[in-house]
């Protein structure tokens, strides 16, 4: 039995790689030209049931991750970690992430734009080529004056700006954090501008559709709340242009596509996404609100990723402000039922007390109870589920590198008509971006962007960086090229550590880097720096490991 | 022969061990599935095909096209088969029907039929006009058939802690009845105020013994024989569970939207409810009476008042639910009250812990305490404490006689209906008796 056991615990264990003077991998070559797969087919229910029941039972059927979870709660086995990380633990860009702001700072006004705009050519009138009406609201599939194709989506009565703000400004974080997102924009037009197209219908009672009408535009448009001066306003999204094959599962992989090599729960940059999405209070982070397009590109034909419908973040659930337990706990989530169930009543959830509203276009958006660690969309997401602590710590240097300004710069696209609310929004974005930052730098010894600076081993410590601490000190050990240490520990002031000249050329030597803050007893896990010292006596970064 | 564990160990592991499909090019590449996630393919196997018909019912939508097998187009009509388990006349199925606007006048029908066996059926129908003119007065007619030897019948539950005897129940019951509402209108549902309902009706009884020992006819007035009776009744109710007075603006409006929670605006002004099945205050009383005569020495009174108090306790939705019901028939004169009109404790619903009818006298007073906290958005759970007894006089009622009956359940419901509650009650007879129901009185 214990050598059964031990053989679980053993299995899936990564081997650790060599040590390599090969080149940094920044770029994952899954664009190679393939065949059109089969269109996965969008659907809600399944996408919730099967994550919420069956997925979570085929979990624990798997037994390799049943022993590793063992292995975990016994301290006796690492998580698994992400595959498609490369050797300084980063996401390496591909057909589903590009290194963005984090790595190659963006300017305000690129950050505003995002992906792009996504305006309707207004020297014409839109012609609706057919109607969108599940849901509370209404929506447009319109063609402008050039015959390009857009989606309008307005905000539900009583709602103005809602979701309509939340779904561009989460469009533009998303797309400064490296995902593939459409163009997504504010727009306001008068109701003159739509000309019904000849095949627009609107679904009749007990099944089936007929043509649209005059009447039938008038009614629709008369739920939509006008604004003061009586224009509508709604996010237009462009429609992608290249051939859509369907939605991408957050786990397994499409067997149709040949450059899909990785298991989705195991891609580092959707597993850090959860730290992303939180955030964003990105609730319906979901299978049925991606898109895969099969795309051209230097003759070329490939599957690219995206993320699409961001109408469910901060405190907008769309068509209604989001309900308080949203990123507190899933919709349907046994552990909390059970938990209600034995503490008779008498377990109050930080959350069953709604916070004040004070801007209703925000809706319900609160730092109050968030909790980092704990955040959860509405229904379980296998890489979400995945994610660990190197990814957390990946999703949350993303989401504290963006400063209070660019913030600002990001939701002002959002077009709030209240400066207080888009005011708002901006406060409680950097305030819940410090409570990440926090959370997850207190998980993982934050040191990072290491290079080698005049003889030196220079880095960054992002919670210096990002204000979160006001300082602390190094602790460095000299490592060989398998990680034993060769060396007394020294301790820095600044984060500068000059390279021993006596170490032997032609070898791999590292540093094991720990922090302690001012004022905090106890040093933090390790960062381990490894590097090639070349004959020349140059010096190559090969590798950084985290402790988590 | 004797296995040496660390080569099979070894053996295993390399068997075992997750092989990387790595392209010749180094790019990036998860593990391929090793045979210890056989199992997790195997239930994805077994799972794909009930995947693959919830998505080709959500693409075709499914579900509404079987609605439109059942029911019409504008919903308000549907005619469906039904399945019943357990009940009076034990499980079986039919067919129920439901039309919500008769006549395009907003009259209501509905109905069900379940046959278990050639003995066991049952039948009801309600024919009501919600509104009479659109004023808040109400009119219906209904009625019923069951016919049934079921052990698990009411009429079988005092049998069924004895195991003496088995009873067959042949009754029809028709009913009119005229009401008038103070809260007449689209708030009603929520704020039923003051109602006052009279009612008349015509019934047989028909009660033969199929099992055990030749019972006393005194005992079980109307056993072998068929009785018809009429009668004519009122009832008056106040009821105020769960409402709260309408504002004009909301104070913080998900106060009023959690799941569960109604919110209803009219009249420029916003109505939030709680699901009555659930009121988180308010209560209910419910006084009635009947007046009977018949064949035979039928001739009775049928007497029955019931209140209901809810209390929020230390925090919202943890209610402290209070219940006190008495039932009580007096024959008249020299008249006597058919076996089958006796008031009955058990079941469900009254006297948790007790088979359906478990405890029949000319009384039965009932009293409850439940204790309700949510476990999910529109579920929760309840411990109950049941108190409960039979007499024939008042005088017979003391403290000592009550039969005790407690325990714990699930409620399990949409923010406006019950689906489905389900408890397990300990009482003197049973340790732990389950039971679900797809009713709430209380």
């Amino acid at each position: 039995m214990a050598a059964l056991l031990l053989l679980l615990l053993l299995v899936n264990t990564a081997l650790a790689a060599p040590l390599s003077t090969s080149p940094i991998r920044w770029h994952d070559p899954d664009n190679r030209d393939i065949l059109l797969p089969a269109e996965i087919v969008e659907n809600q229910v399944w996408d919730i049931a099967d994550h919420t029941f069956f997925y979570q039972v085929g979990k624990v059927l798997d037994l390799g991750w049943s022993a590793r979870r063992l292995g975990n709660l016994l301290h006796l086995a690492p998580p698994r970690q992400a595959d498609n990380v490369n050797e300084l633990d980063e996401a390496v860009s591909s057909s589903w992430y590009t290194n963005r702001h984090f790595l190659h700072p963006m300017s305000l006004e690129e950050l505003a734009a995002g992906p792009g705009e996504a305006a309707p050519d207004t020297s014409g009138p839109w012609e609706i080529v057919a109607g969108k009406f599940e849901g509370g609201t209404a929506g447009f599939t319109v063609k402008d004056a050039q015959g390009v194709r857009f989606l309008l989506k307005f905000d539900s009565p009583g709602n103005r700006e809602l979701g309509s703000a939340a779904e561009v400004i989460a469009t533009k974080i998303l797309h400064a954090a490296g995902y593939n997102v459409p163009r997504n924009s504010v727009v306001h037009f008068g109701p003159e501008r739509f000309r019904i197209g000849a095949k627009a219908t609107v679904p009749v009672p007990g099944g089936g559709k007929r043509p649209m009408t005059p009447e039938d535009l008038r009614e629709i448009l008369g739920k939509i709340d006008p604004g003061p001066d009586g224009r509508l306003r709604c996010v237009a999204s462009r429609f992608l242009e290249e051939r859509p094959a369907g939605i991408f599962d957050y786990h397994g992989r499409r067997g149709d596509d040949p450059n899909d090599r990785v298991d989705h729960e195991h891609r580092r940059e959707l597993r850090g996404l959860r730290v992303i999405g939180s955030w964003m209070n990105d609730a319906d982070r979901r299978a049925a609100n991606t898109l895969d397009m099969y795309v051209e590109e230097g003759g070329r034909h490939y599957l690219k990723h995206y993320l699409i419908d961001m109408g469910s973040t901060f405190g907008s659930n769309n068509l209604m402000p989001h309900l308080p337990k949203y990123g507190n706990e899933y919709v349907w989530d046994p552990r909390s039922i059970l938990r209600s169930l034995v503490s008779l009543g008498f377990y109050r959830k930080p959350w069953e007390e709604p916070l004040p509203m004070p801007y209703p276009s925000l809706g319900y958006f609160e730092n109050q109870t968030f909790d980092p660690g704990r955040w959860v969309p509405t229904y379980p997401n296998p890489a979400f589920e995945r994610c660990t602590k190197r990814d957390g710590y990946w999703g949350a240097k993303i989401v504290m590198s963006f400063g209070d300004e660019e913030i600002r710069a990001m939701v002002d696209a959002g077009e709030y008509s209240d400066p207080g609310a888009s005011a708002e929004l901006a406060r409680l974005l950097a305030q819940r971006r410090d409570l990440i930052g926090r959370y997850w730098f207190g998980k993982v010894n934050p040191l990072d962007r290491f290079a080698f600076e005049d003889g030196a081993l220079v880095f960054v410590d992002l919670a210096v960086a990002g204000k979160l601490e006001a300082g602390g000190q190094y602790q460095c050990r000299l490592l060989d090229g398998q990680g034993r240490q060769v060396g007394e520990a020294q301790v820095l002031e600044t984060p500068r550590l000059p390279v021993d000249a006596g170490l032997g050329p032609g070898r791999y030597h590292g540093y094991e880097l720990r922090t302690r803050r001012s004022g905090k007893e106890g040093w933090s896990k390790y960062t381990r720096v490894y590097f090639h010292k070349g004959t020349d006596g140059q010096l190559q970064l090969v590798r950084v490991e985290r402790e988590e | 022969m004797v296995v040496a564990w660390p080569r099979l160990s070894l053996l295993l592991l390399l068997w075992a061990l997750p092989v990387a499909a790595q392209p010749a090019d180094s790019v990036f590449a998860s593990p391929r599935n090793s045979p210890l996630s056989w199992p997790r393919l195997l239930w994805t196997g077994l799972v794909h095909p009930l995947g693959m018909f919830t998505i080709y019912a959500e693409r075709t939508e499914l579900p509404r096209r079987a609605l439109d097998w059942f029911t019409n187009a504008e919903r308000t009509f549907g005619v469906f088969p039904y399945a019943q388990l357990g009940g009076e006349t034990g499980s079986g199925g039919g067919v129920r029907s439901f039309h919500s606007n008769l006549f395009g006048q907003g009259i209501q029908f509905e109905g069900f039929y379940v046959f278990s066996r050639s003995n066991r059926h049952q039948l009801q129908a309600r024919y009501r006009d919600p509104a009479i003119g659109g004023g808040p007065w109400q009119w219906e007619l209904g009625g019923g058939f069951l016919r049934t030897d079921s052990e698990d019948a009411t009429i079988n539950g005092v049998a069924e802690e004895s195991e003496l005897f088995r009873l067959r129940l042949e009754q029809l019951d028709l009913r009119a009845a005229l009401g008038w509402r103070h809260n007449a209108g689209s708030l009603e549902e929520y704020t039923r105020g003051f109602s006052l309902e009279a009612s008349a009706g015509y019934g047989r009884r028909g009660l033969d013994q199929v099992e055990g020992l030749p019972l006393a006819g005194d005992a079980f007035y109307g056993l072998s024989r068929t009785l018809s009776l009429g009668w004519i009744g009122g009832r008056l109710a106040y009821d105020s569970r769960d409402y709260a007075s309408p504002q004009t603006t909301l104070s913080h409006p998900l106060n009023y939207q959690f799941p569960g929670r109604i919110l209803h605006r009219e009249g420029e002004m916003y109505h939030s409810f709680r699901n009555l099945s659930y009121p988180e205050g308010g209560g209910l009383l419910l006084l009635g009476g009947e007046l009977a005569w018949g064949e035979g020495d039928s001739r009775f009174v049928r007497l029955e008042a019931e209140a209901q108090r809810f209390f929020t306790l230390f925090w919202r939705e943890r209610i402290l639910a209070l219940r006190a019901r008495l039932d009580r028939v007096h024959a008249l004169g020299s008249g006597k009250v058919p076996y089958a009109d006796l008031p009955a404790l058990g079941g469900s619903q009254r006297l948790r812990g007790y088979h359906r009818g478990s405890l029949r006298g000319e009384g039965a007073l009932l009293l409850s305490a439940e204790y309700r906290y949510p476990i999910w958005d529109t579920w929760n759970a309840f411990l109950f404490w049941d108190e409960g007894q039979v007499f024939a006089e008042y005088g017979q009622v003391e403290p000592d006689r009550f039969r005790t009956a407690y325990g714990a359940g699930v409620v399990l419901r949409t923010s406006r209906a019950l689906l489905l509650s389900l408890r397990v009650g300990h009482s003197a007879e049973e340790k732990a008796l389950t039971g679900f129901s797809l009713e709430q009185e209380f």
